[in-house]
């Protein structure tokens, strides 16, 4: 049935020279394809994977008084370049061995090995010079290039580092990679391209002492870590962000601590962020300005309770007095008047729950439970600070700035300008710095005097060692929230986070300060005893350095 | 002109060394030059005194060849099957892995990587199988298909899918001159067509889905399968005339059925494969997919292709190839270091050597003193050409990467010593009879 004849020999000849005929000439068109038509495009491509290959040096960092942060150093691998040692001759050796400083029976070992093999790392351009000089010619030199952290621990969480690649890992490093790679105009004196500098917002003295100031803190008060935030409400510049624990740059292979909790991890603003439930409440027309509340030292919300942080009889207490009493009874009132919604989208607005994109990476959106999941109690805590909202640094830095700032909210950043390797200026910030009205400024204006008044009334009362500052009227509020329990529901009895936000000169604020210490075990734990001697040392320093500039 | 049996056999002997197929030996020679020339300018050195220590064997195996009678392989067959069966079975259990696969055995001072004699081996018990049993059915075709299936799978496991590859492609075409038609051959490979139309292009229809092995698996039909699955149709109306028997109605509607389950049933066949094969898989199909890995040596070669242009950098001179971007340039991409040192001229005349040599390996084998002589000559052919295409077709970038090396220009002992023996086998075909009706 399916037999057929069988076809001719001649017949399967052809279809197999053919079938050769056809792949030779696929493979011919290819290989015309790519050695005639697509040559030069493929040539400009190997090339730019050359390029790469070439050093090319990342830009330097500079603070906003062009301290220099950060730079490149460049030095050189000494590498073997002969395969019979045999043939040299004795002299030579031994010239090139006071050279490098090694010894002759060191250096020949060294030369015996296989053919382009290190000899010797790390030597400066003069000794190559030197070996040049001599002419010796049986080892060749390759530069390579480390990136160096003259002043160590100073704004490492800021600066970041690079990797054994030389690519940026954290802080700006990473954020403006490819800025500090872009190869800038060369300057024809200096051997190698090197890729734009930046200058930072950062003031180096005042950093190193807000650095000093809080180290210095955190071992006295035993506390697990902290971070002193000092920024411009009015532009967003950062001035200085201390954050500890911290770690040391030039070796971040070594080091434990790399990791800028500051910006990653999120808080309880605690009573700092009753001026965010008032402005909510005044913006709203939810309460008026002379409003007066009972405060009985304690509120019954569901099966919560409420309670001041001390005891206190029952009393009357009005805006003022709820600050300057840090009064949670009088502020969950508050909180429990206004409908979760209108809460939720008010804090919202002051960007907490979402990045303040600040031009460092990393930066974690706090945490803002949806109000639909809110319970009756959670009205009531975030009111105080807790219950529903936790927040970044930065975030309540920022957001108590609009209020400082007649309800302007700026986006905070780092960056101050861009040179290239001439030192000529390419761009000077602010770079498109995000500014918005979060919170009429009326509004703004009467919290940021409630928060006047609060640090006068209670430095004038003693009650207060934070807000001191000679010669400035301070605005602020402390805050002590209970710290979260990181393994399971609930608060940790006895573990606190203290915080102090501050900014002067009340009336027209240049310097906005955050100081917040987790965890201390000193001092009562409360963030007037343990943040605010922070805030007014660090504060007479940015006074100095920023207002008066000396 | 038709191959008979009482074509004349020469007697030859040492003095007759001159009278060599020179068309056949020139090239190959050539080319085996050529080999040198390309090793001694690749960046990591040190291969031409080795490979060069290689050619001994290489030409002594070669020499043995030439004056063993062609009808003592035909008498030995078997032996040579067998054997070779029990030396894969050996290196699967005893050999030495490299590369995350065991191919190669010890034997005191060197390696001896069994697959690539396996390929001669095959060869031979193929062409011995077919003289007796021209394929005349699909009977034929299952039985002597029995041959090459247990090494096939044996080297599967190693893992090569190269060298597999190899084999079926030696199969095909020894099938098809001892008798087997296209139809055959289509019939033969089409499920696994099936497997791979049904996999490709945008789909048609989709037939529901299930849960298999913990994973959703749906049916689905692509407007390429169907189109396959219609020419198919239309190929086997075509050649068998289903008119003239039910019966060819009845194998018609069995083959496409076949063909229609394979493509229904390949999601099934996948999920039931693990995790990192079907990751292997989708690997070896798109070579892109793994840009540090496979696809970092395609866009080398194409690059040190393209930078060759017209005449190359010069001997020695290649950017790439110094550089040490090239990737195994002393083995798989030695075609790319031509491409670059020597240009579109020098791949042009690599192209022509070897087109030449497979052109009179054809010559040989329809002019062969008889039907075994033919079958080898055209299984050595199979064998060849599958590898210069493949391995010139993956440094262009026309094939997926496989580690098929190039014959007589990639570095390695057992492959040189293999190429070189099987052009000799085909010097003795030819030296026995050519001279008289050809020169």
């Amino acid at each position: 049935m399916f037999k057929k004849p069988l076809i001719p020999y001649n017949m399967r000849l052809i279809f197999l020279i053919s079938l050769i005929i056809t792949s030779f000439a696929l493979i011919w068109l290819q290989l015309y394809n790519l050695q005639i038509i697509q040559s030069p495009l493929l040539i400009s491509n190997s090339n730019k994977q050359k390029v790469k290959d070439t050093l090319i040096l990342r830009g330097d960092i500079r603070d906003r008084n062009s301290n220099l942060l950060v730079l490149d150093i460049v030095s050189y691998d000494i590498y073997n370049n002969i395969k019979d040692i045999n043939k040299l001759p004795k002299d030579k050796i031994s010239q090139l061995g006071t050279i490098l400083n090694l010894s002759e029976e060191v250096l020949e070992k060294k030369l015996k090995q296989k053919i382009n093999t290190r000899i010797a790392s790390k030597v400066d351009h003069l000794t190559v010079k030197k070996i040049k000089d001599f002419d010796i010619n049986f080892v060749y030199e390759r530069p390579t290039v480390t990136r160096q952290y003259p002043h160590k621990h100073l704004a490492a969480h800021l600066l970041g580092f690079v990797n054994n690649d030389h690519i940026g890992q954290h802080g700006v490093e990473y954020y403006y990679n490819d800025l500090l790679m872009r190869p800038t105009e060369k300057d024809p004196t200096e051997p190698f391209t090197k890729g734009a500098s930046i200058v930072l917002t950062i003031d180096s003295i005042l950093q190193e002492y807000a650095e000093e100031i809080l180290e210095e803190t955190i071992k006295k008060t035993k506390a697990e870590r902290g971070t002193v935030l000092t920024l411009s409400p009015k532009t967003g510049d950062i001035y200085a962000w201390a954050t500890y624990p911290t770690y040391d740059p030039n070796q971040f292979y070594k080091e434990k601590h790399t990791k800028n909790w500051a910006i990653t991890d999120v808080y309880e603003p605690g009573s700092t962020f009753k001026a965010i439930t008032i402005s909510t409440a005044l913006e709203n027309n939810i309460i008026d300005k002379n409003i007066i509340f009972y405060d009985d030292g304690m509120l019954k919300v569901g099966s919560r309770i409420i309670r001041n942080h001390e005891k206190t009889k029952p009393r009357q207490v009005d805006l003022a007095g709820l600050f300057q009493h840090s009064s949670n009874v009088a502020a969950a009132q508050i909180g429990l008047k206004i409908e979760p919604k209108l809460f939720y989208n008010s804090i919202y607005n002051f960007m907490f729950g979402q990045m303040t994109k600040v031009d460092l990476p990393g930066e974690s959106n706090g945490l803002l439970l949806d109000y639909k999941k809110w319970r009756e109690v959670d009205r009531a805590t975030t009111a105080i600070g807790q219950g529903a909202i936790s927040v970044t640094p930065i975030q309540l830095a920022s957001a108590i700035s609009a209020i400082a700032n007649h309800g302007i909210w700026t986006q905070p950043h780092v960056l101050k300008g861009i040179w290239d390797q001439k030192y000529m200026l390419l761009n000077e910030g602010p770079f498109e710095i995000k500014q918005m009205q979060v919170v009429s400024q009326e509004t703004a204006d009467y919290v940021a005097g409630l928060l006047k008044n609060n640090v006068e009334e209670n430095l004038k009362a003693m009650a207060y060692i934070a807000g001191d500052v000679p010669g400035y009227t301070v605005a602020g509020k402390t805050g002590t929230a209970q710290k979260i329990n990181p393994n399971g529901k609930g608060y940790m009895p006895g573990h606190t986070i203290a915080s102090f936000v501050g900014y002067f000169p009340a009336e027209d604020p240049e310097i906005l300060m955050l100081v917040v210490i987790d965890d201390p075990k000193t001092d009562g734990r409360w963030g007037n005893t343990i943040a605010g001697p922070v805030f007014n040392k660090v504060a007479k320093m940015a006074a100095k350095r920023i207002l008066e500039n000396t | 002109m038709q191959i008979t049996q009482e074509r004349d056999v020469v007697i030859r002997r040492w003095s007759d060394i001159a009278h060599f197929d020179w068309y056949l030996l020139s090239p190959v020679l050539a080319l085996v030059f050529v080999g040198f020339i390309l090793l001694s300018s690749t960046s990591s050195g040190d291969f031409v005194p080795k490979q060069f220590i290689f050619l001994i064997p290489a030409f002594l195996c070669g020499l043995i060849v030439l004056f063993v009678r062609i009808s003592f392989w035909r008498d030995v067959a078997i032996w040579i099957y067998c054997i070779n069966l029990l030396f894969l079975l050996f290196v699967l259990v005893k050999g030495t892995s490299a590369m995350g696969a065991q191919r190669w055995i010890d034997i005191g001072p060197i390696n001896v990587q069994p697959s690539e004699i396996a390929k001669i081996a095959i060869i031979i018990s193929l062409a011995a199988w077919f003289t007796r049993h021209p394929i005349k059915n699909y009977l034929d075709i299952l039985i002597s298909g029995l041959i090459v299936i247990p090494p096939v799978l044996l080297i599967l496991k190693q893992p090569d899918l190269g060298t597999s590859l190899t084999f079926v492609a030696i199969y095909l075409t020894m099938a098809f001159w001892a008798g087997a038609n296209l139809t055959h051959l289509l019939v033969v490979i089409s499920p696994i067509l099936s497997l791979i139309f049904s996999a490709t292009g945008s789909m048609f229809c989709s037939l529901g889905s299930i849960q298999a092995h913990s994973q959703l698996v749906e049916f689905t039909v692509t407007h390429v399968f169907l189109f396959y699955l219609f020419i198919l149709l239309v190929w086997l109306i075509v050649h068998y005339k289903p008119w003239r028997s039910p019966w060819i109605v009845l194998f018609i509607s069995v083959v496409l059925l076949v063909n229609f389950a394979f493509g229904f049933l390949r999601p099934v066949l996948w999920s039931t494969l693990k995790p990192y094969q079907q990751q292997r898989i989708l690997i070896f199909l798109n070579p892109e997919s793994d840009p540090q890995g496979a696809g970092y040596h395609i866009v080398q070669s194409l690059l040190a292709i393209g930078n060759g242009g017209i005449l190359g950098y010069g001997w020695k001179e290649g950017r790439l190839t110094k550089g040490s971007y090239v990737p195994a340039q002393h083995t798989d991409f030695v075609f790319s270091v031509a491409g670059e040192e020597f240009g579109f001229i020098g791949t042009m005349i690599l192209v022509i050597l070897f087109g030449g040599l497979l052109c009179r390996i054809l010559y040989i084998a329809k002019n062969a003193e008889d039907k075994f002589a033919g079958l080898l000559a055209v299984g050595v052919f199979a064998f060849l050409a599958f590898h210069i295409f493949v391995n010139i077709g993956m440094t262009v970038g026309l094939m997926p990467i496989t580690g098929v090396p190039l014959p007589f220009l990639s570095y390695g002992g057992s492959a040189l010593v293999v190429d070189v023996s099987v052009i000799f086998l085909l010097l003795s075909i030819s030296w026995r009879v050519l001279p008289k009706k050809l020169f």
